[in-house]
């Protein structure tokens, strides 16, 4: 009786918040940052919360990319993401190699790596019909073993000082008495998701994006280069990841190459997407949601550590919020 | 008489045609060039010490890959599995000591069962939840287990346990085949029942399966939960043949076990393919491995070579069509 009465009640404003899931991913993350305040008090300081936002910018690139591919539909994922990245950092190391004077032409040498090395990818998907999963990861797997024998396992360059105080570096802006640090990552992404968020929802590319991962065979019966489209998005993804690795280059100074630290980034933009609320059968999602995915991860790996657990207990926190997460969506999904 | 010889041949064409229509034949070729190129670099390849040494290093694969089988036929897919062989060795080498090994194997393989097996199953099959990313959180899940178990790798496995794995059995066979043999009849005995048919349908047409009246969640958990023997034994071996636990070792074989059922001709979509052809596919692997390292590669190439193996295999069978369209 009670329940009935419950379920045909008019959504009042808290089921409304709800029912958008990139505004759910904002209220998990604020959810988050007053639970890590209760744990340590300094926690929502200004300083904390843009040491958050700096490293969470890198995820939040590669997940863009992600999101991109996730939106473009027919099981799309690119589990290469983690290639690219150490392919950006290390060309961009080569390249740069300490001296502001090469920094564009290594910025474009990295974007177009990253978006030679997607494309790849994307024939692969689109014109052999592999299966994106198994694609990315045979591709990602060629591209590190790529690396290794380029670099031959040694560091190679390093950073420039433009591009650490890009990376690093933060704008000091006086408010009245106090000083606020804002690093210059923070502007940057700001920008990202501006532009983005633009391009997704008021070109005919984004219309083009989602119009292919909602339904791909009307796409090309309306007369888009279906095939094309769907190789240029890996392309595209493979560009960010690389650029992403471009501005890492600058947070950390020298290129480094851990596998773990790859198949990081492979799982975190991949847990990004899904707690931003973007369906892994495309069609459907916004970055915004991926941002906010981004930051929740890396709040919640950055509580879970100054309540000093080891990197096992971690993991377990991180997969038990996810698989509720994962619970909560597709109930919610299929009752829709 | 010219009438049976006649027969004989139509019989044996039907035979021929059916290997060669068989999703996993470029598969099996490959695998006939591969042993070819092997016994160049090796010469004694076909001695009995080196198969039984390779069989010792494939097994596990081998039967993660017919677990991986098992699931993606039935139209979900398993990424946990890497990390569910390495909580099994970590949770075992961790409590092992020289008297209560069987018991210690039980509890390993029920937690296999429990955690692999039945969580995947439900969340997959009863809560239908997307098989990728379900699995990418128990994996994570496993990962941590395994990590908080044992944090770095150790452990003790009594000498006398993980001898048998170097056993000759009859005198002749490798114990590891008695583990392979065990799991094929494993497998054959539930393709003989309807759960082998059922998880083709479900794979291939789920709302098909449905409407004729197949329980399609109940199946796709009882893959699962199938998939975990095989996920189990595999743990065994990998135990058995490391001989401590260690929580990175089942990192490469989720996607290893992918890659070695996609070679193998059965689709990712589901439906189709056979046990077969994971069982070749995974042999593919391992002896890209055992070329890679013959042929006197250099350690910095490697991982490109063997990247590159798996990327030509899975671009074999697209290239055809891709021409075909570029003439239209």
């Amino acid at each position: 009786m009670t329940t009935t009465a419950f379920k045909n009640r008019i959504p009042g404003p808290v089921t409304a918040i709800f029912q958008d899931r990139v505004t759910t991913a904002f209220v998990l993350l604020i959810g988050l940052f007053i639970f890590g305040s209760i744990i340590n008090p300094a926690f929502l300081s200004f300083l904390q919360i843009m040491n958050i936002l700096q490293a969470s910018f890198f995820l939040g690139l590669v997940a863009l990319g992600q999101t991109i591919v996730v939106i473009s539909g027919k099981e799309g994922l690119d589990l290469s993401v983690g290639g690219m990245l150490t392919v950006g950092m290390f060309v961009g190391a080569a390249i740069v190699n300490g001296n502001d004077a090469y920094l564009i032409p290594a910025f474009l040498a990295v974007i177009a790596a990253g978006f030679i090395l997607g494309l790849v990818n994307g024939f692969g998907v689109s014109y052999l019909g592999i299966a994106p999963l198994i694609m990315t990861f045979a591709w990602y797997l060629v591209v590190m073993g790529m690396m290794l024998v380029l670099t031959k396992g040694r560091i190679v360059g390093e950073s420039s000082p433009f591009l650490s105080l890009l990376g690093q570096g933060s704008l000091k802006i006086n408010f009245g008495a106090s000083t606020y640090q804002i690093p210059w990552v923070v502007p940057i992404w700001i920008a990202i998701i501006i532009l983005v968020s633009y391009i997704l929802k008021s070109t005919s590319i984004g219309a083009t994006l989602y119009g292919i991962g909602a339904n791909y065979r009307a796409a090309g019966l309306l007369g888009i280069k279906t095939k094309r489209f769907r190789m240029m998005v890996y392309g595209v993804s493979g560009a960010l990841s690389a650029l992403s690795g471009m501005f890492l280059l600058g947070f950390v100074n020298n290129p480094n190459m851990s596998m773990e630290a790859k198949a990081g980034y492979m799982i975190s933009s991949i847990i990004a997407v899904l707690i931003g609320g973007i369906e892994f059968n495309g069609g459907q999602g916004r970055y915004l949601g991926a941002v906010a995915g981004s930051i929740f991860l890396v709040t919640l790996t950055s509580i879970l550590r100054t309540m000093q657990m080891d990197d096992g207990s971690r993991r377990i926190i991180t997969a038990v919020v996810l698989l509720v997460l994962l619970i909560v969506y597709t109930r919610r999904s299929e009752k829709a | 008489m010219s009438a049976v010889t006649s027969n004989q041949g139509s019989t044996f064409r039907k035979f021929a045609g059916r290997i060669v229509k068989d999703p996993a034949f470029p598969g099996l070729i490959v695998l006939f060039v591969l042993l070819a190129l092997n016994f160049y670099f090796q010469n004694k390849f076909f001695s009995y010490r080196i198969l039984r040494s390779n069989f010792m290093a494939y097994t596990p694969l081998i039967l993660v890959a017919m677990a991986q089988a098992t699931i993606i036929i039935s139209g979900s897919v398993d990424f946990s599995i890497g990390y569910a062989l390495s909580l099994f060795t970590c949770l075992t080498a961790v409590l092992m000591t020289d008297t209560n090994v069987l018991p210690i194997l039980l509890l390993g393989f029920l937690s296999i069962l429990a955690g692999s097996g039945i969580m995947n199953g439900f969340f997959i099959g009863k809560l239908k939840m997307s098989p990728l990313i379900t699995t990418f959180a128990t994996m994570t899940l496993f990962w941590g287990i395994a990590q908080t178990i044992m944090p770095v790798a150790g452990g003790y496995v009594p000498r006398f346990f993980y001898k048998i794995y170097r056993v000759k059995v009859l005198g002749f066979l490798p114990f590891p085949v008695i583990v392979l043999l065990t799991a094929i009849v494993i497998w054959i005995i539930f393709s003989r029942t309807s759960f082998g048919r059922y998880i083709y349908a479900i794979g291939s047409n789920e709302e098909g399966a449905y409407a004729s009246g197949i329980n399609v969640s109940r199946v796709r958990f009882m893959a699962h939960v199938v998939a975990s023997i095989f996920i189990a034994m595999a743990g065994l071996c990998l135990l058995m043949s490391m001989a401590s636990g260690d929580f990175r070792v089942g990192q490469e074989y989720a996607l290893n076990s992918v890659a070695a059922v996609v070679i193998g001709g059965i689709a990712l979509t589901g439906g189709r393919g056979s046990i077969t052809g994971a069982i070749i596919g995974a042999m593919i692997l391992g002896l890209v491995n055992n070329i890679i390292f013959y042929a006197k590669v250099s350690a910095f190439y490697q991982g490109f070579a063997k990247g590159m193996v798996i990327v030509v295999a899975l671009c074999v069978g697209g290239v055809p069509q891709w021409l075909k369209s570029l003439r239209r």
